[in-house]
């Protein structure tokens, strides 16, 4: 019989694509008519579903509110935009001058982005009515973490509070440092008068002495002194770490610092005396000298004093108090912030139970704990629910689901129209069975690859194979000297094998009868030997 | 029942619907060819160069065309089996034959209107006809009663 089948199939290669192209082209329909039935129902639904809000809002149901009918028909004609999509393409694929060709792309880029506003829109209808009672009670949640976070910010301001206390103890430090450094400078001027007047007198020497190291030592202990105050101000006190002894040991250090004090000022205000009485005599001359050094001295303290007074009534004390408030109300604040935990745990159990049910929220775990820390830096510490997930990470993973979604369902449309087109298109054929030219770059390109590919084969079938390495290795060999085996000889012997003969016997055997003719008969052997081979006939 | 020669169609009609469309091809081509009186050698050699195939299919191909040249029956017939293998919804394939027809008719440069009644005979049994719309609105409307003039396409 006759095949001319593969000449047909060269003659007329479209017959080859054209089914398939065409069963495309219809597959490319039904996509855009599903996509142009949602662009429908969206604009049905903004229609009945506004005119119901509005009916139940204003509880007039007979009036028709011309607005949702504008918005309606709006995604109506989205809807039938959907239907051009296929036509748009065919005019791209089929268009032969660039600017038609480019039009024909940004209509159809147009027409695709409106295709993923609807499916968009879609999804985004479906999401948000399955996550309504999720997001009432994330809402609730919210407003716990709210609470919380106010309540953990007020009590945050003790911290605060001392930080502006240490502020106003250092200014107040610096100022009495100042104090002491007037005091050392009067003290060195006057010493220093008193040592051009007294000349030679041993004893005003040893006192002037004594006055320094004691107001060395007087420094010394208000600084110490100082100190304790300070770190008795810094003793946190709360609910649970009360600590009272050590408020205690540092009060009894003071109170010895204040008794030293006492002690110092009573010995160097006799020395003083001592020395005034000393050197009276012999410094007569310069004692208003002495006395003005000391007035400069004592108006400038005076006004550093005051300084200090303002600052420790007017803003120490308030902040003090209102440390002490605080303080007070922390025990209050404790509870409060074990209240709200506690209901917010019990809010996280409900939201989770709720949202675990969603597909959404168990997706935005998934990409939380999946890609979003190899790709995008997010950072979990332990387990991770849904309670935890923040509205960012919701819409991450909406985008990252619907919207790759919709972009492929905007764009498959044109594809698979495209497709069709292009197998539906006898040019292909022409194309295909177009010789490749061997000047040419593709050609040579493909040679190229081909022989790099066959290189690579043979080179690692060569690597994979175990190497044989020819060797010459010295062995001893042993000899083996074959002995010989001495084994009996058969010997053949020719040994004669009796042959049966057969002779006759006469053998008398007595018959008895009672034929007369037989009785008294004579037995005759040649008879016998002429009937035998008769019988055997 | 009318007692007749063993022709063609009969001949291939055991064979594969791609094959008989091909030897059809080849038949309508030879034919054609024959239109004008003669089957030059020229127009053998461009039925060979339009049919894709391989050396040793070479013979079968020109025996078929001389089969074909052979055959008693009209071209009318030959087009009217093809398209009831074929069936109606093949146009691009019929125009694509009609396309063939042309080319073989204008290969020694001129087209007789032999050629040119033949390929217009086997245009209208092929339905690739062109008509303005008008006309295929009242031929739609007067289905039976109006019987109006066709041409083939070009």
């Amino acid at each position: 019989m006759v095949n001319l089948n593969n000449i047909f199939n060269k003659f007329y290669p479209k017959s080859q694509t054209s089914p398939m192209g065409k069963k495309l082209i219809y597959l490319a329909w039904a996509i855009e008519i599903t996509v142009a039935l949602v662009g429908f129902t969206i604009a049905a639904s903004f229609i009945v579903l506004g005119n119901q809000e509005v009916a139940n809002a204003t509880g007039e149901t007979s009036k028709f509110n011309f607005e949702f009918i504008i918005i309606g028909l709006a995604f109506f004609v989205v809807g039938i935009m959907e239907l051009t999509k296929i036509p748009l393409a065919t005019a791209l694929y089929y268009a032969a001058k660039s600017f038609w060709k480019v039009v024909f792309f940004l209509a159809l880029v147009a027409v695709n982005f409106s295709t993923f506003e609807t499916i968009i829109q879609g999804f985004e209808l479906a999401f948000n009515q399955r996550s309504k009672v999720v997001k009432i009670e994330r809402k609730v949640l919210d407003t716990f973490k709210n609470e919380l976070m106010v309540l953990e910010e007020e009590m945050s301001f003790e911290g605060n509070i001392d930080v502006e206390i240490n502020e106003i103890q250092k200014q107040i430090t610096q100022l009495e440092n100042r104090i002491t450094s007037i005091n050392t400078d009067a003290n060195n001027e006057i010493a220093e008068l008193q040592k051009q007047s007294a000349g030679a007198n041993p004893r005003i020497d040893l006192l002037s002495k004594q006055i320094l190291s004691s107001e060395q030592r007087l420094q010394n202990l208000e600084e110490s002194k100082r100190q304790a105050v300070l770190s008795l101000q810094s003793i946190k006190e709360g609910f649970f770490n009360k600590q009272k002894q050590k408020r205690d040991s540092i009060n009894a250090q003071i109170a010895s610092y204040d008794g030293d004090i006492n002690d110092e000022k009573n010995l160097l205000a006799k020395n003083r005396s001592e020395l005034d009485k000393i050197a009276g005599g012999a410094g007569a001359s310069i004692e208003p000298k002495i006395n003005a050094v000391k007035d400069n001295a004592r108006l400038k303290i005076n006004n550093i004093q005051k300084q200090i007074n303002q600052i420790t009534s007017d803003q120490l004390s308030s902040k003090q108090s209102s440390k002490t408030k605080l303080t007070l109300k922390q025990d209050e604040f404790n509870e409060k912030k074990i209240i709200i935990e506690e209901k917010i745990n019990t809010q996280k159990e409900k939201v989770n139970d709720i949202a675990s049910e969603n597909q959404i929220y168990r997706l935005a775990v998934m990409i939380k704990v999946g890609p979003g820390q190899w790709f995008m830096d997010q950072k979990i510490d332990g387990e991770i629910s849904e309670a935890d997930l923040t509205q960012e990470d919701i819409d991450t993973a909406f985008w990252l689901w619907f919207g790759f979604l919709a972009f492929i369902i905007s764009i498959i449309g044109s594809l698979v129209a495209f497709a069709g087109l292009h197998l539906m298109d006898e040019r292909m054929h022409e194309i295909r069975n177009k010789p490749v030219g061997k000047n040419t770059i593709r050609y040579r390109f493909s040679k190229f690859l081909v022989l790099m590919i066959q290189f690579l084969n043979t080179s690692i079938k060569t690597k994979l194979k175990p190497i044989t390495v020819e060797r010459i290795v010295e062995k001893e060999v042993k000899v083996e000297v074959e002995k010989p085996v001495y084994e009996e000889k058969i010997v053949y012997q020719k040994i004669e094998v009796p042959k049966e003969v057969v002779r006759r016997e006469i053998v008398h055997v007595p018959l008895w009868t009672q034929d007369p003719d037989l009785l008294g008969k004579k037995f005759d052997p040649s008879e016998s030997s002429t009937t035998s081979p008769k019988k055997k006939k | 029942m009318k007692n007749r020669i063993l022709d063609l169609w009969d001949k291939y009609s055991k064979c594969d619907k791609q094959t008989i469309v091909i030897v059809a091809v080849l038949v309508l081509s030879a034919k054609l060819c024959k239109a004008d009186g003669h089957f030059s050698q020229v127009e053998e050699d461009e039925i060979l160069k339009i049919i894709p195939h391989e050396s040793y299919q070479r013979t079968m191909l020109i025996e078929i065309l001389e089969e074909g040249a052979n055959d008693p029956n009209p071209i009318q017939e030959d087009a009217r089996r093809l398209k009831k293998i074929l069936g109606h919804n093949n146009t691009t394939f019929f125009e694509f034959i009609i396309a063939v027809l042309y080319r073989l008719a204008e290969v020694d440069h001129i087209i007789s209107e032999e050629e040119i009644r033949d390929i217009n005979i086997v245009a209208i049994e092929f339905g690739v006809t062109s008509e303005p719309l008008t006309q295929r609105i009242l031929n739609l409307l007067y289905k039976d009663k109006k019987k109006t003039k066709l041409r083939a396409y070009g």
